[in-house]
């Protein structure tokens, strides 16, 4: 109070001293008659005559600035008395400070959302506290000891907090423990330094209910990445053994959230295996990693998966899908998916396929004469079952005829389907293909022939005859006669 | 709407029309004998009263005829694509259709059906007083018309997918007259009844 009273004087002293001045000049200047401030015209309220002036802030700038450049060892004086000295008004007690989970789920898998903060609570008054340092520290399940968590260091300053003197802040880095290794309890707890005094959270009791925790325990439970079996496909299939084979199908992480991100910057491969077996025999594996969201592909540049003596074998495979993480279930397995059906050796070769109507109409009633050439791989030649197909948008794969014939192994031997008939009158004014099937495989491996289209559409016409034509004619004939047959029936029958 | 379509209800309405007049005419002959009748009678036993015998050829005839009505009716509309394109027999049963005899087979297929209606219309003949020259000169007339109907659809089939008015003209002509030759007797009766 004392001290108050003296600072309280001293600062009158000095309004009455500057008040002196304006009215006289500053006294060691005056001789000179140096301006009320020096180098600049006055302004303000600077009105002549004897009247008092009433100092402005633009004079007593100008006065300070006179007696610094003047009187530099008064104004230090000056200043000396004005100093105020810091002082508190209570003794610092450094803040308490809780780990702040207000979710009550401790039972969470490892790519759940997560939101951990710090709770801090000050008694000190706003003269005395000081900024805090948060860093979160994380004791991982089989680890001995806390580890700073990949989290930047959270700062409170001394006026962040509220009207009751707490505080929260949310540590925003850590959005999930999908950064973990290993499953099982992990322990969260944050170290506090205010820059004198270091400390952490595990000194406070936890209290559930409101999310404040001293030491903040998790279970954390894995979730494996897996494969979804509808996206399994393998191309193509059937295919030669030697073919380019490629597999493919999509990783999912159930429950992982893929926007929100993990402690990772750079995620974590999965290692995913494809099984291939011929019946239930496991006869080749693959393993490559992947990352999650991206395509899982396979093919038979990563390895030789099958030989020439596979040929006509059908396969089956699988994936397993592990994410490395230990302390739970790590790894999936889709289900078994067929294929690819390799397609056999070549036993025939084929060529030649063609069509020749019977002439240039192409109308659906003609005869049509189908013909390919066929030589065996064998040289003594084999007997091979040839059959016909025609294809419409009305009549799709119809099956036209069938033949058995021998076909030599030196020469390619024709094979005819002569005057067929395999369109009706739903096929008109549409376009057709055909295509034949053999008993053997061809030198693609197949059974079946390419599919060939016909040179034009089928003839829009309708009917195959003219009215004025026997056929036509009888028709008509035959309607009429039917009609009068019905009348002499119906009159029979019920008339009488 | 097409105008083949109009002409399709003008056809179903003549048919209608038919029907109302054949009812009229039994109402009021029925309203006829109950005002020369002093005493209440059964309606059954009146109308079994008035039957009147037509002769065997003019019934068979009359069944014929309407039978081959319902052909040319349905060849006219729904033999080719034209008129129905998701609705004709082409498309509707294309095996039978893409034989040698298909439009016998539609044709049969069409009296089989119909063979209900062409059967109860020439009962209907039985009230009326129809005389030896109409007679003579319906029936006949009207399966000559049919015929050429028939004809006419038949032809515009064969040459699809081009197309002739004319024949289509001269078919729904043909069809119209042999219904309106058909309906001879129940408008002559309706013109007695009304007078």
């Amino acid at each position: 109070m004392l001290k108050k009273a003296v600072m309280m004087a001293l600062l009158a002293c000095l309004l009455l001293f500057m008040a002196a001045e304006c009215k006289e000049g500053p006294a060691g200047a005056g001789a000179a008659g140096a301006p009320s401030s020096p180098g600049t015209a006055s302004t303000g309220s600077s009105g002549g005559g004897g009247g008092s002036r009433a100092p402005d802030i633009d004079a007593f700038t100008r006065q300070i600035e006179y007696w610094k450049t003047y009187y530099p060892d008064k104004l230090d004086y000056i200043k000396k008395l004005l100093y105020k000295e810091p002082f508190t008004t209570a003794k610092y007690v450094p803040p308490a400070v809780w780990i702040y989970y207000p979710s009550n789920t401790t039972n969470l898998s490892r790519f759940e959302d997560l939101a951990i903060g710090a709770m801090v609570q000050t008694e000190n008054p706003i003269e005395i506290r000081r900024a805090l340092y948060l860093t979160l520290e994380i004791q991982a399940p089989g680890e001995a000891q806390f580890k700073p968590a990949k989290v930047g260091t959270q700062i409170i300053q001394v006026n962040e907090y509220s009207d009751k003197n707490t505080t929260i802040r949310i540590f925003p880095e850590l959005k999930s423990l999908s950064f973990l290794a290993r499953m099982g309890e992990v322990r969260i707890k944050i170290n506090v330094t205010d820059g004198q005094y270091r400390y952490d959270s595990m000194m406070q009791e936890d209290y559930p209910q409101m999310g404040y925790y001293g030491q903040l325990k998790l279970n954390v439970y894995n979730i494996p990445p897996q494969i979804n079996s509808s996206t399994m496909k393998v191309s193509p299939d059937p295919a030669k053994w030697d073919d380019f084979i490629q597999y493919s199908a999509s990783l999912q992480a159930l429950g992982q959230n893929q926007s929100s991100t993990s402690l990772d910057n750079g995620q974590k491969a999965v290692e995913v295996t494809l099984h291939i077996f011929d019946k239930d025999k496991e006869i080749n594996n693959i393993t490559k990693p992947f990352l999650l969201g991206d395509p899982v592909i396979f093919s038979t540049r990563d390895k030789g998966i099958f030989n020439e003596s596979d040929s006509g074998k059908n396969f089956t495979y699988r994936y397993s899908a592990t994410d490395g993480v230990l302390g739970g279930a790590n790894t999936t397995w889709t289900e078994m998916v067929e294929g690819p059906h390799l397609r056999p050796l070549a036993k025939i070769r084929v060529s030649d396929l063609l069509i020749k109507p019977e002439d240039d109409n192409y109308y659906w009633w003609q005869r049509y004469l189908f013909a390919l050439g066929i030589k065996s791989q064998n040289k003594n030649g084999e007997v091979v079952t040839v059959s016909l197909y025609t294809d419409t948008p009305s009549h799709p794969k119809k099956f036209v005829s069938s033949q058995s014939v021998r076909v030599s192994g030196e020469n390619y031997t024709e094979v005819t389907f002569a005057d067929t008939r395999p369109f009706n009158v739903a096929d008109r004014d549409q376009p057709f293909r055909y295509y034949f099937t053999y008993s053997s495989p061809d030198q693609s491996g197949k059974y079946e022939s390419s599919w060939m289209d016909g040179p034009k559409k089928i003839n829009p016409k309708l009917m195959q005859y003219e009215m004025a034509s026997l056929p036509g004619v009888a028709n008509l004939f035959l309607i009429l006669m039917g009609a009068l047959l019905t009348g002499i029936l119906l009159e029979r029958r019920f008339f009488r | 709407m097409r105008y083949e379509i109009t002409l399709l209800l003008l056809l179903l309405g003549v048919l209608a029309a038919g029907l109302a007049m054949h009812r009229f005419y039994l109402k009021k002959m029925e309203s006829k004998v109950r005002a020369a009748s002093s005493s209440d009678f059964d309606v059954k036993a009146l109308m079994a009263v008035l039957k009147l015998q037509q002769g065997s050829n003019f019934n068979a005839l009359a069944i014929a005829s309407w039978s081959l009505f319902f052909v040319a009716l349905v060849f006219l509309y729904f033999l080719t694509p034209d008129l129905f394109p998701s609705l004709n027999y082409f498309i509707g049963a294309s095996g039978p259709a893409s034989l040698d005899l298909g439009l016998l087979i539609f044709g049969l297929a069409i009296i089989l059906l119909a063979s209900g209606l062409a059967f109860l219309i020439p009962k209907g003949y039985r009230y009326y007083a129809i005389s030896r020259s109409d007679k003579q000169m319906m029936v006949p007339l009207a399966l000559l018309l049919l015929l050429i109907s028939v004809a006419a659809s038949s032809y515009l089939g064969t040459i699809y997918p081009e197309t002739n008015e004319a024949a289509w003209n001269l078919g729904y002509i043909a069809l119209f007259a042999s219904l309106a030759l058909l309906m001879l007797p129940l408008v002559l009766g309706f013109k007695e009844a009304v007078r």
